[in-house]
């Protein structure tokens, strides 16, 4: 026997199936070049001196681990599906002659050319798109572009091996089932007849309970704080129903549409129903899974792609100046440290040419907010009731005249009049009550207008806030009141000229500078925040996780529509001996058409459906949680949501037009 | 009154680029009569399963006509022939190919349920049968839980069922034991005593042994044909064996 029969004779076993073994190496192509690019941008030369690239380079470390962890899972699913399709020929050659060390090394050779095929060209592919991911993750993170092409040996070798590892696995396991059957088995192993489903009741019904209560949790979730927790419980719920209702409630469904004779015995229901709980029975799991992978990529990639597109304006409600200086001062502080202070602040800055200064005192405390009064008078709370979690308010209490010199309204207050923002609270009398302090709202400031002024912000905290705007005299009194436990906060924000390099360098430098040193003496609650900084450091982190979601994405998606595709061609080879025998029964092919095409469409749109009302549900959800990372823009959030769904159901309509095209002429024969 | 009348069918087929050209029928012509069970036999390969093919509207002959029932089958538009089929043929196959995702019943009811017929008609035929064929008690099984015999019953109900004025039968003893095989022949000869007609093809003498009329296809052509006329089955098998006999040594005309 001359030394090429063997590879000869595996070359020709892949070619001969190329309809199956081709989208079978492009996966493997696809997953190994997904696994080259992330590993490699992870260590990426670029990267490293980037500011933030640390963060990224763990992240996207992260993501390697994920791909080449998954890449195994998965391809380990498709081979069981190849070899199923394999084995009558194996069993063709057991039977004529070849015993099951000849079939092992025929299984060798195949492997050993499908591997040396998917690295070669994943590998090249990966190095020749690498400076294409690497441009589109800098540009991402807002990070500086540079031209230098790099190749990693270390990643190709590490690639290299993972996926030969996750080969040599799949083989010992086909060698191992080869060599555990007889030849009878192999040649029948494709038509084992297959038992009726089963409606279960108790499972069917339990999917459809599970799934009711998720979506209920979802949608009535009030308290984001605690959403976070209730989300992964309602997000292990839907799984667990998805499932359930995939492999259980469809064949539930088909059962209960059984029974109903004068439905069931109509010629356009008849053939759908029936075989319908059959494939459901054997690709439940699949297409529940890929429903979930959908569900997980969309709501994944809506969820960042608002993050990262509202994060500019979050960014800005929390920091509406380039530079703000924040000291909590003794409230008994006496005027002469105060002004030793903002002399000292402002040399700190002043030959950065300011301009825009906000510059404002205020009073901080949380108050008690029952029966319509606020207290924070420790006397009175003494013999009130009340629970801390539900009912109390930050108050932030602020002389009007701060307010004028930002605001474009100018506002005239006696001692008893006030002007307030309410947030995250409802407000709306005329009258408001501080312990026993009597006050008239002369305005509730316009939503419209509220964060233009700089001093009124929105942290991402969610509780309840009110702002109120008193006269000068009214606010010295209340900074000394007695029982009351305020924070005396001076703020001093304003933009400057630099460019965001600049004030980022000065963000570095100051606080080993001696006038910081100097004002921390006095005050050492003394903070500089810097908004370039909070932007940047924002964008390395959730940018590499939005990069990072998109590629997951792009991998996850690939790996359902091959999930599809082998299951197309499965149900195709099993479909055509149906095919043929309703054909001789007197079924017009344009019925029979007509039926599969009715089936696979369901089987087909069900799970991107699915994923779809998952969406849906999920959305309060998503928006609650976003609301902690300070997104408001609920528009937004839909936006992106929609765009996400309808770019999804357009590539899964492609991907549907190409497999169905697979499956007709498996069924009608035309090769 | 005659139901199928062959006239004259030649069929011929041309490999696929369109070198070869293999003539499976040279020139067949025969006549079915009303309420008759025919058998046609013949040695792999004679064109007995291309005839039967042509007879049930499932391919086309290169030339010549098949009339049932008076209505040419040349002249049903393509895609009307499968509801001709539904309609005026019954058939039963070697390898019962019954759908596996259905139950016994609804099987059976399958060409009914094609046709449009209410369940409670579809229920009244099926009792009428069911007894007959000896399937009641297992109506509701799956394929895969019943025995060949039961099967091939099951697909003689299929049959019947829509009352067709042909009962085309190809091989249908091919899959069964000898047991079986006699339990379907009795069935096949009191369906055709109550009035169905049946033309079988088949190569088990003992099949066509059953039959009132065997006509036998060689090269292409009805070579030669027996009539039961008053023959009991012992006998006509006798004759059968006797025309194969000459037929495989390559005698004469008889």
């Amino acid at each position: 026997m001359s030394m090429s029969f063997y590879p000869k004779l595996a070359f020709n076993g892949i070619y001969k199936n190329k309809k199956l073994y081709l989208p079978y190496i492009l996966t493997c192509i696809c997953l190994i070049m997904m696994h080259y690019i992330i590993s490699f941008l992870s260590e990426a030369p670029a990267l490293k001196q980037m500011f933030g690239g640390d963060t990224v380079a763990i992240i996207l470390n992260m993501g390697s681990q994920i791909v080449a962890i998954f890449s195994g899972l998965f391809l380990f699913y498709s081979n069981s599906f190849l070899t199923k399709r394999r084995k009558k020929e194996f069993g063709m050659y057991n039977i004529l002659g070849m015993n099951k060390n000849n079939i092992g090394k025929i299984l060798f050779w195949e492997f050993i050319i499908l591997l040396v095929l998917s690295i070669i060209i994943g590998i090249l592919v990966g190095i020749g798109l690498s400076k294409l991911f690497e441009l589109g993750l800098i540009n991402i993170i807002s990070g500086e572009i540079n031209y230098n092409f790099d190749i990693s040996f270390k990643h190709i070798i590490e690639t290299s091996v993972i996926f030969s590892l996750i080969f040599i696995f799949l083989l010992v396991n086909n060698l191992a089932q080869i060599s555990l059957s007889n030849p009878i088995e192999l040649i029948k192993s494709e038509n084992v007849g297959e038992k009726p489903p089963k409606a279960n009741w108790f499972l069917g019904l339990l999917g459809l309970i599970i799934i009711i209560c998720a979506y209920y949790i979802a949608v009535t979730i009030e308290d984001p704080i605690s959403a976070f927790f209730m989300f992964f419980i309602a997000v292990f719920m839907v799984v667990l129903a998805t499932y359930l209702l995939f492999i259980f409630g469809s064949v539930l469904l088909c059962h209960i549409l059984k029974k109903n004779k004068s439905y069931y015995y109509k010629a356009p229901h008849f053939i759908s129903v029936s075989s319908m709980s059959y494939r459901m029975k054997q690709n439940g799991a699949g297409l529940a899974s890929i429903c979930i992978l959908l569900t997980m990529v969309l709501v994944m990639l809506s969820s960042t792609i608002t993050l990262y597109i509202g994060m500019d304006d979050s960014i800005n409600l929390r920091y509406p100046r380039d530079f703000s200086v924040e000291m909590q001062i003794d409230n008994n502080t006496d005027n002469n440290t105060l002004s030793l202070i903002r002399d000292k602040t402002q040399l700190l800055f002043g030959k950065y040419n300011i301009k825009n200064v906000i510059d404002y005192y205020s009073l901080e405390t949380e108050s008690i907010y029952i029966n319509g009064i606020f207290y924070n008078d420790t006397k009175l709370l003494e013999s009130k009731t009340f629970d801390v979690n539900t009912d109390s308010v930050l108050t932030y209490i602020i002389p009007v005249s701060n307010l004028n010199q930002v605001s474009e309204q100018k506002y005239q207050l006696q001692n008893n009049q006030i002007v307030i923002y309410p947030i995250f609270m409802e407000y709306t009398s005329s009258e408001l009550q501080m312990n026993n302090e009597k006050y008239t709202v002369k305005s509730i400031i316009d939503d419209s207008i509220a964060y233009k002024n700089g001093i009124i912000r929105r942290n991402e905290a969610i509780y309840p806030k009110i702002y109120i705007f008193v006269s000068d005299s009214e606010f010295s009194k209340l900074k000394t009141a007695e029982n009351t436990i305020p924070m005396l906060q001076w703020t001093y924000a304003f933009d400057t000229n630099l460019s965001n390099e600049q004030q980022m360098n000065i963000y570095k430098t100051i606080n080993s500078t001696d006038d910081m040193k100097a004002i921390k003496d006095i005050v050492s609650s003394a903070i500089i925040n810097c908004k370039a900084f909070e932007i940047n450091t924002f964008y390395s982190l959730f940018g590499g996780l939005f990069y990072l979601g998109i590629v997951l994405s792009i991998v996850f998606l690939l790996a359902a529509v091959l999930i599809i595709y082998y299951k197309q061609v499965s149900e195709g080879y099993e479909d055509k001996h149906r095919f043929e025998i309703m054909q001789k029964v007197g079924m017009t092919k344009k019925e029979i058409r007509k039926s599969i095409n009715s089936q696979v469409i369901v089987a087909f749109f069900m799970p991107l459906i699915t994923a779809g009302i998952h969406l849906c549900f999920a959305f309060p959800m998503i928006r609650k949680i976003l609301l902690i990372f300070n997104i408001f823009n609920t528009a937004l959030l839909i936006k992106s949501a929609i765009i996400c769904f309808i770019v999804f159901a357009m590539f899964y309509a492609i991907i549907y037009r190409v497999t169905s095209n697979a499956y007709y002429n498996i069924v009608s024969n035309s090769k | 009154m005659t139901i199928l009348d062959v006239k004259q069918v030649k069929k011929i087929y041309t490999t696929r680029f369109g070198g070869n050209k293999v003539e499976a029928l040279k020139n067949v012509s025969f006549e079915v009569e009303q309420g008759e069970y025919v058998a046609i036999m013949g040695e792999s390969g004679s064109g007995k399963t291309t005839l039967l093919n042509i007879l049930a509207s499932l391919d086309k002959p290169t030339s010549g006509n098949i009339i049932l029932d008076g209505q040419p089958l040349n002249n049903i538009k393509e895609n009307k022939l499968a509801t001709f089929r539904r309609d005026n043929l019954g058939f039963v196959f070697q390898e019962f190919n019954l759908l596996d995702t259905f139950t016994l019943e609804d099987n059976i009811y399958l060409p009914l349920v094609l046709a449009g017929k209410s369940h409670s008609e579809m229920q009244t035929r099926l009792n009428s049968i069911a007894n007959k064929l000896g399937i009641s008690h297992i109506l509701k099984k799956y394929p895969y839980e019943v025995s060949g015999g039961q099967k091939q019953r099951v697909a003689v109900a299929r049959a019947i069922i829509t009352n067709p004025k042909l009962i085309l039968a190809d091989e249908p003893t091919g899959a069964l034991d000898s047991k079986a095989t006699d339990e379907l022949l009795r069935l096949f000869s009191n369906i055709n005593a109550d009035g169905n007609t049946i033309l079988m093809v088949t190569h088990s003498v003992k099949a066509a042994s059953h039959a009132s009329r065997v006509l036998f296809i060689k090269d292409g052509e009805v070579f030669h044909q027996i009539y039961r006329g008053t023959c009991t089955n012992e006998q006509l098998y006798q004759k059968i064996s006797y025309t194969l006999t000459m037929l495989a040594t390559g005698g004469d005309r008889i």
